[in-house]
């Protein structure tokens, strides 16, 4: 058995293994919080939007980087999948966040520094997306989109600095401004972390499934400009 | 505080409904390019070489 179809075979039960765990401890077994009640539950999954969110745009700026250095479509076609679940998962990271913070702040989105950054970074990778649908040639949107894919990694690092640089009002929860976590009860601290394991492994598994897409729309293009000169 | 259990219940939604719409969509693609694949496959075959 090749590692690719090993990984196939546990990747999916795992997720699923995982996501039962971290449903019975957040809905079932965490202690509720005693400031923010029920609400402070979506912290979990809002953290493990996050976790996938980085990770996929620090992906998409590795592949960038690689792309531009040595123009292998492999590289493109990497930073595309990962793009792609980033955009995705900061939608939902953006989406859980709203919903959280309208009983919490009495409102659904501020321009507070990070949330900003946050929007900012939306935008960065769905540009990046759409800029190879708009580009005249693919090459050429794939450099532009590589680009834009290095520039974004600047404002995941803004983010992560945002809520010590400036005085926002999003907290500061896993490392909090005075040091030491703001998750009080070791339940707490393992609810966050099983939630963010079997987000981690959807995510995984996920890219698996869209890069096996990507391998698939590199091969109708490539079969496309084969058939195209014969056609006229 | 209960009154706020909604908004727990709708933060979990969100993400499920989100993931699935993706996986959805995600498999039409597929199905789409693999039928794609086939076509011009086969028009290819065709061709005098």
């Amino acid at each position: 058995m090749t590692a690719k179809t090993l990984t196939d075979r546990i990747l999916p039960p795992a997720t699923l293994a995982a996501m039962l765990a971290a449903l019975y401890l957040v809905f079932v077994a965490v202690p509720t919080d005693e400031f923010q009640g029920p609400v402070q539950r979506i912290f979990y999954v809002h953290m493990a939007m996050w976790l996938n969110t980085f990770t996929a745009f620090a992906m998409v700026g590795v592949a960038s980087l690689l792309y531009l250095w040595r123009r292998t479509p492999r590289w493109d076609r990497f930073g595309r999948a990962a793009a792609e679940l980033g955009l995705l998962f900061c939608s939902l990271g953006l989406a859980t966040g709203a919903i959280w913070a309208k009983p919490i702040w009495g409102t659904w989105w501020t321009w507070d520094p990070r949330l900003t950054l946050t929007l900012i970074l939306w935008m960065i990778y769905a540009a990046y997306l759409l800029l190879r649908n708009l580009a005249a040639e693919a090459q050429q949107g794939a450099t532009l989109a590589a680009v834009l894919g290095v520039s974004g990694v600047v404002d995941l690092y803004l983010i992560n600095r945002a809520v010590y640089w400036w005085r926002g009002i999003h907290p500061a929860v896993i490392v909090n401004r005075e040091g030491g976590s703001g998750l009080a009860d070791p339940l707490m601290r393992l609810t966050l972390l099983i939630c963010m394991l079997a987000f981690f492994l959807l995510f995984l598994w996920l890219l698996r499934l869209r890069l096996s897409t990507a391998r698939l729309e590199d091969t109708v293009d490539h079969l496309r400009e084969q058939v195209v000169p014969t056609a006229f | 505080m209960a009154e706020h259990v909604p908004f727990l219940i709708a933060a979990y939604a969100v993400v499920w409904i989100g993931v699935l719409l993706y996986v959805s969509g995600l498999a039409r693609r597929s199905r789409n390019l693999e039928r794609e694949v086939e076509e011009l496959r086969a028009l290819l075959d065709k061709r005098p070489r």
